[in-house]
C-alpha cells in the first residue's frame, strides 16, 4: 500500500485492502452449544473486552464472518451446524474451539457424539481445553485475523480447492 | 383443597399396610423405603400414595437394567429393565421409591402422566434410552436422540460403536434433520409435535382469514440460553401454545458413567451442568460415600458448602447476565460477569480449573485452601453486598425492565406440583421447599440457612428470588469459612478403588436450580451398574408449555430466561 503524494489517498490493490479488512474485524456468530459456550460469553465481558480487537458477536449467520463452534456437537445438532455454516456468506472461517468440537473430547466414546467437527465443516483453527480459557479464545481469534492480513487461504477455500482438484484428475 | 396427611405414619408401615405393595424392604444403605409392584396396580398405587399420604413429589421417574446374576432385594432372575418411581412426602421430607419390574418381551407400563403432567417428558426419555413403551402417554416418542437413531443405548445389551461415532455416520447425519416433526424443506409439521394439540391449529373465529403458525425457537437462537428447541403456536403476536424439546446436546453422560469409576464420574458431572459444577460432584460424591459407608470429614463438609454457595453465586450471575439481555438490557452482563471473574479466580487458586473443578473426592475434598485464600476470600464477600446492591440498581427499579417482567407469567402451585418444579422457580411462587433446610448435607446443618421465598409466582418475583439467594449465598459461604474447623481436608482410610456394595442410593442437593438428585446403582463392581442424574431443569423447563400460553411471542425469551436452564443438565 502506497499513499499517492497529491492527492493523499492511499492506493493498494484491491486484494490487499480486503485482506487489511479481514485482518482487523471479526464477527464470530454466537453458536454456543456447552460448557465452551459459557468462556465464550465471557471473553465479551469486561475483563477480556474482544470489542477492543474489532470482534463483535452477532446472533445471525448472514452477518458473521466466523463461526465459533463452542461445545459438545451431536448426532441431533449436526444437520443444524451445517445449515448454520451453509447460511454464512464467504469468507467464512470455523473456530473448533474446546477438545468437544476438535475430537469429541470427553465424550468421544459415546453413541452419540460427534469426534470433531471438521467431518461437516472445514476448521481453520483447533482450539484445544476443555474449556479452552478465554486468553487461549482470543488469542485463536487473533491468530486467524493475522492470517487474513496476510492473505493466507481459509480452510473453506483450501477444502474448495481440493474438491477442484480431485473432479479435474478423475476428468483425466 | 386442603387435606390433612397422617405424617406420622412412616412409608415403612404405608408400604406394609398396602397389598399391592410387594416385598416392602429397604434399598441401600440410606435405608429408603422401598416396594416393587405389577405394571397393573402401579396407577392406584401411586394415585393412592399421592392423595391419601401426601406422597405428592414425584421426585424420580427412570428405569435401570436388571441385575440378573442375585439381587440384594431378590429381585430379577429375568433379564429385562425394572422401572423406579421416587416419590417424596414435603411434609416430613420422606422418601420411597417403587420399583416395577419388566422382563424383556414385556416391556410395557401404565403411563402415569396422568398424575403428573411432568411426568411425559421423563416417561419419553426412559422410552428413548431403555425402550420401556408407556401405554396412554400422550406422544411417546423420542425425546434426546434422532428420530431416526436405531436401538436404546441405556440397555447393557446396546452395542456402543468401536472408537465412538465414525466420521461416515456423521456425515450423513449432517445430510437429512432426522426429526419426524419436521417435513423434508425443514418446516415443521404441526400434527406431529409431540403434546401439541392438533385442535389448536386451527383459528376458532370463522370468516377471519388468519392463520396459526408453527414457529420454532432454537435450538440456535440468542435467547435459548443453550440448545433448547421451542415449538410455538402463534396466532399473530400471542403465544397459544408452547412446547419445549431438548437433545441437541444429549452427550451419553450415564452411558460413559456405567465405564469410568467413581472417582472418574465426577469429571463427566462436572460437565453435566456446566454452570454449577460443585452440585452435581456433591451429589455424586454423597452418594458414593452413602454406597460405601465412608464418612467425610468436618473440615471438607464446610469447603464443600463453601464452593456450593460461591458457585451458586456465579450460576446466578450467568442468570442475571441474561435476565437483562433477554429484556434488551446489556449493562447487567457487565456487571455481572466482572465479579463472576473474581470468584472464578478463587476457584481456580483453590481447584485448578475456572469450570470444571473435579475437587470433590468420596471422603472429603482434593486439597486444602491455600495459605491466605481464606482470608481474601473473606474480605471479597464482605463486600459482595454492595455488589449486589449495583445489580438492582439496574434491574430491580427499572421501568422496563418491571414493565416486562411484572405481571407476567405466573406460575400457580398446581402446575408446581403438576411438573414436579423445584429451586427458585417454586419458591417465587410460596412453596417453600429448600433442600439446604430441608434435608441438610455437608455441614448446613451447623450453618444458619436461610431461605429466599416470594409470593407473587411471576417472572418479576422470580428475579427477585434469585437476587435475594445471591445475598444468602454470600453470607452462608462467609459463614463457612468463619466456622472453618481444623482438621484434615480428606478422611483417611479412603480406598484407591472404591468398591461399593451392591445396593442402590439417592442423594440430592439444593442446586440452583432446584433439586438435583443422583441415583445410583452398584453391582459390587468399581464402575456403577447405573447413574441417573435427576434434572432440576428438565422438569422446570417442561413447565414453560403452561407458562408460555397466552403470552406475546417476545415474552418469550424473558420468561424461558427466568426458568434458569442448563441445556447440559437437562440432556446430559
Amino acid at each position: 500500500m502506497v499513499v499517492d503524494e497529491e492527492t493523499r489517498a492511499l492506493v493498494a490493490p484491491l486484494q490487499k485492502l480486503l485482506d487489511w479488512a479481514r485482518g482487523h474485524s471479526m464477527w464470530p456468530l454466537t453458536f454456543g452449544t456447552a460448557c465452551c459456550a459459557i468462556e465464550m460469553m465471557t471473553v465479551g465481558s469486561a475483563r477480556y473486552d474482544t470489542d477492543r480487537f474489532g470482534i463483535f458477536f452477532r446472533n445471525s449467520p448472514r452477518q458473521a464472518d466466523c463461526m465459533i463452534v463452542a461445545g459438545t456437537i451431536n448426532l441431533k445438532m449436526a444437520p443444524r451446524l451445517k445449515l448454520l455454516y451453509d447460511q454464512m456468506a464467504a469468507p467464512k472461517y470455523v473456530i473448533a474451539m474446546g477438545s468437544c468440537a476438535v475430537a469429541g473430547g470427553p465424550f468421544a466414546a459415546g453413541y452419540n457424539v460427534v469426534n470433531g467437527v471438521d467431518a461437516i465443516v472445514p476448521v481453520d483453527i483447533y482450539l484445544t481445553g476443555c474449556p479452552p480459557r478465554p486468553e487461549a479464545l482470543i488469542h485463536a481469534l487473533l491468530t486467524l485475523m493475522e492470517r487474513n492480513a496476510a492473505g493466507e487461504p481459509s480452510a473453506a477455500e483450501l477444502h474448495a480447492a481440493e474438491v477442484r482438484r480431485a473432479a479435474q484428475e478423475a476428468t483425466w | 383443597m386442603t387435606v390433612a396427611y397422617h405424617t406420622d405414619v412412616s412409608p415403612e408401615a404405608i408400604l406394609a399396610g398396602m397389598p399391592s405393595a410387594e416385598r416392602p424392604c429397604k434399598i441401600g444403605p440410606g435405608r429408603i423405603p422401598c416396594a416393587h409392584t405389577t405394571p397393573g396396580e402401579l396407577l392406584d398405587m401411586l394415585r393412592q400414595l399421592r392423595d391419601e399420604h401426601g406422597f405428592t413429589h414425584l421426585e424420580l421417574l427412570t428405569a435401570e437394567e436388571m441385575q440378573t446374576a442375585s439381587d440384594d432385594d431378590g429381585v430379577g432372575a429375568e433379564p429385562g429393565v425394572r422401572m423406579v418411581y421416587g416419590l417424596t412426602r414435603r411434609s416430613d421430607r420422606r422418601t420411597m421409591v417403587i420399583y416395577v419390574a419388566l422382563p424383556d418381551g414385556a416391556l410395557e407400563v401404565p403411563s402415569i402422566s396422568s398424575l403428573w403432567r411432568g411426568a411425559a417428558p421423563l416417561e419419553r426419555e426412559v422410552f428413548d434410552l431403555f425402550g420401556v413403551h408407556f401405554n396412554g402417554h400422550p406422544a411417546l416418542t423420542r425425546i434426546v436422540l434422532r428420530d431416526d437413531f436405531v436401538g436404546h443405548p441405556l440397555r447393557k445389551s446396546f452395542e456402543m460403536p468401536e472408537g465412538g461415532v465414525s466420521a461416515e455416520t456423521v456425515r450423513a447425519a449432517a445430510a437429512s434433520h432426522g426429526d419426524a416433526h419436521l417435513r423434508a424443506d425443514g418446516t415443521a409439521d404441526p400434527a406431529s409435535i409431540p403434546g401439541l394439540d392438533p385442535a389448536l391449529l386451527p383459528c376458532p373465529e370463522p370468516g377471519f382469514e388468519t392463520e396459526r403458525i408453527v414457529v420454532h425457537m432454537g435450538p440456535q437462537h440468542p435467547s435459548t440460553h443453550g440448545v433448547l428447541h421451542l415449538w410455538l403456536v402463534l396466532d399473530g403476536e400471542t403465544v397459544v401454545a408452547a412446547q419445549p424439546t431438548q437433545g441437541y446436546l444429549h452427550r451419553c453422560i450415564e452411558k460413559l458413567a456405567e465405564s469410568r469409576d467413581y472417582r472418574a464420574c465426577t469429571a463427566l458431572l462436572d460437565r453435566c451442568d456446566y454452570v454449577s459444577g460443585f452440585h452435581t460432584e456433591l451429589a455424586h460424591v454423597l452418594a458414593v460415600e452413602e454406597l460405601c459407608g465412608i464418612e467425610s470429614t468436618p473440615k471438607a463438609d464446610f469447603l464443600r458448602v463453601l464452593f456450593s454457595e460461591l458457585v451458586r453465586i456465579t450460576s446466578h450471575h450467568t442468570w442475571f447476565a441474561a435476565a437483562g439481555l433477554d429484556t434488551g438490557a446489556l449493562t447487567p452482563f457487565l456487571y455481572a460477569f466482572i465479579d463472576r471473574e473474581l470468584i472464578l479466580d478463587f476457584f481456580e487458586e483453590v481447584t485448578g480449573g475456572r469450570m470444571m473443578f473435579n475437587y470433590f473426592r468420596p471422603g472429603g475434598v482434593k486439597d486444602d485452601l491455600p495459605p491466605g485464600a481464606a482470608a481474601r476470600m473473606v474480605e471479597y464477600l464482605r463486600t459482595f453486598d454492595r455488589a449486589v446492591d449495583e445489580y438492582e440498581a439496574l434491574l430491580t427499579g427499572n421501568e422496563i425492565f418491571r414493565a416486562r417482567t411484572r405481571g407476567v407469567a405466573f406460575l400457580d402451585r398446581v402446575t408446581i406440583a403438576d411438573y414436579c418444579v423445584t429451586g427458585p422457580m417454586a419458591r417465587a411462587s410460596g412453596v417453600d421447599i429448600d433442600l439446604r433446610r430441608d434435608q441438610p448435607y455437608a455441614a448446613y446443618d451447623r450453618l444458619p440457612v436461610r431461605v429466599a421465598l416470594g409470593e407473587a409466582g411471576d417472572t418479576f418475583e422470580r428475579y427477585l428470588v434469585r437476587i435475594a439467594e445471591m445475598r444468602e449465598s454470600a453470607r452462608l459461604a462467609l459463614a463457612a469459612l468463619e466456622g472453618l474447623p481444623e482438621g484434615p481436608h480428606v478422611s483417611d482410610g479412603v480406598p484407591r478403588t472404591i468398591k461399593p456394595p451392591k445396593g442402590a442410593a439417592y442423594r440430592a442437593v439444593e442446586s440452583p436450580r432446584g433439586e438435583l438428585g443422583v441415583y445410583l446403582v452398584s453391582d459390587g463392581s468399581a464402575q456403577p451398574w447405573r447413574l441417573k442424574v435427576r434434572s432440576p431443569a428438565m422438569s422446570n423447563i417442561h413447565a414453560a408449555g403452561p407458562l408460555c400460553a397466552g403470552l406475546r411471542l417476545a415474552d418469550v425469551a424473558p420468561v424461558v430466561g427466568s426458568i434458569d436452564i442448563v441445556m447440559g443438565e437437562i440432556d446430559r
